[in-house]
């Protein structure tokens, strides 16, 4: 945590010079978090153990989102700063598409290359 | 303050923010990389340990304590404008990258291998339902509400849908460790399933490890 208090302003610093936008930081923060959590998932997969790949990524997913909004809610609450949660237009359809291919992929019971070809 | 020039030493140097050198930073960098894979690699030997489906449930756990402390340092330490927005970006990303991004690989590369894997449907189903009720709830309701203008919620809604995402969140749990554990079992495959459970010993190190890099 002290880590990341010093190194946050170097991050946006970077993104800032990249002329990359502000959204940016997120996205790196999430790959770094979701590396290893990926790599264990993707191993499982290769040996055909798709459950525990699933329960991997899904479970991040869940605990991500489910974990990560109250505990920013209330924060935001006791320190008395506006906290954004609406995505853009954009994002939402993006959104929405990843989670319609997902749930009709797994709608079958099992999975074959072309769902795999889709959701990526 | 000053403009940096790309391409020479002051643009590194400029990476470096407030108070910190560009060594300095790069070194800082590649340590917290390497706190947060150590402190998952604690986690995976500690959820290994217990089992699953508990396992990939601690590892979950452990991922948003770090996600959470550092959205939360980095928002209180900089209150400014983009700070507001982290959280959602972060989250956002998040699940951008593991429904396309992981979910897209593991299916493409494991059916590549397999041509086709298994999976209980009933326990994918009840991750998704959940995933999409709070992922459309937290990011896309609060452009449609109306008591606060744009992309907030007012601070009663916030409370409101920060409570259902910790519900729906706690009845996946419950689902998953409780009352309908068999539906997230992987099925045990030939051999190659799991190397021995690490000894007490090492758990309770590791433990103990995951603790002390949640400080650092």
């Amino acid at each position: 945590m002290l880590l990341s208090k010093k190194l946050s302003p170097t991050i946006e610093g970077i993104v800032m010079d990249l002329g990359a936008p502000k959204s940016l930081v997120g996205v790196i923060i999430a790959a770094v978090i979701l590396m290893p959590e990926g790599l264990a998932a993707i191993r499982a997969a290769r040996k055909n153990r798709l459950q525990t790949s699933l329960n991997l990524a899904l479970g991040s997913a869940l605990a991500s989102i489910g974990l990560t909004i109250p505990a920013v809610a209330l924060v935001s609450i006791v320190a008395g700063f506006d906290v954004t949660l609406g995505i853009d237009t954009k994002s939402t359809l993006l959104l929405l598409l990843s989670l319609f291919t997902i749930s009709i992929s797994f709608n079958a019971g099992r999975t074959n290359i072309q769902q795999g070809w889709c959701c990526w | 303050m000053d403009p940096y020039q790309p391409g020479d030493r002051g643009f590194f140097l400029a990476f470096a923010g407030e108070n910190i050198s560009g060594w300095m930073a790069a070194i800082l960098g590649v340590s917290l990389i390497s706190v947060v894979l150590s402190a998952v690699h604690h986690a995976e030997v500690v959820a290994h340990k217990v089992g699953e489906p508990y396992g990939t449930l601690i590892l979950a756990l452990a991922i948003t304590v770090i996600e959470v402390s550092l959205i939360v340092s980095m928002m209180l330490s900089k209150q400014g404008a983009g700070s507001t927005t982290l959280a959602r970006d972060t989250v956002f990303a998040a699940i951008m990258l593991i429904n396309t991004g992981i979910i897209g690989i593991c299916l493409l590369w494991g059916s590549y291998l397999h041509k086709e894997q298994i999976y209980i449907k009933q326990g994918v189903s009840a991750a998704l339902v959940t995933l999409t009720a709070i992922s459309v709830l937290t990011l896309v309701l609060p452009n449609f509400t109306t008591s606060a203008a744009g992309p907030v919620y007012s601070s009663s809604q916030l409370i409101f849908v920060a409570i259902i995402s910790l519900v729906l969140y706690g009845g996946f749990v419950s689902v998953q460790t409780v009352r309908h554990r068999d539906y997230f079992l992987p099925e045990e495959n030939e051999g190659d399933y799991h190397a021995a459970p690490p000894t007490k010993l090492t758990t309770a190190i590791s433990l103990i490890t995951l603790v002390l890099s949640w400080q650092s």
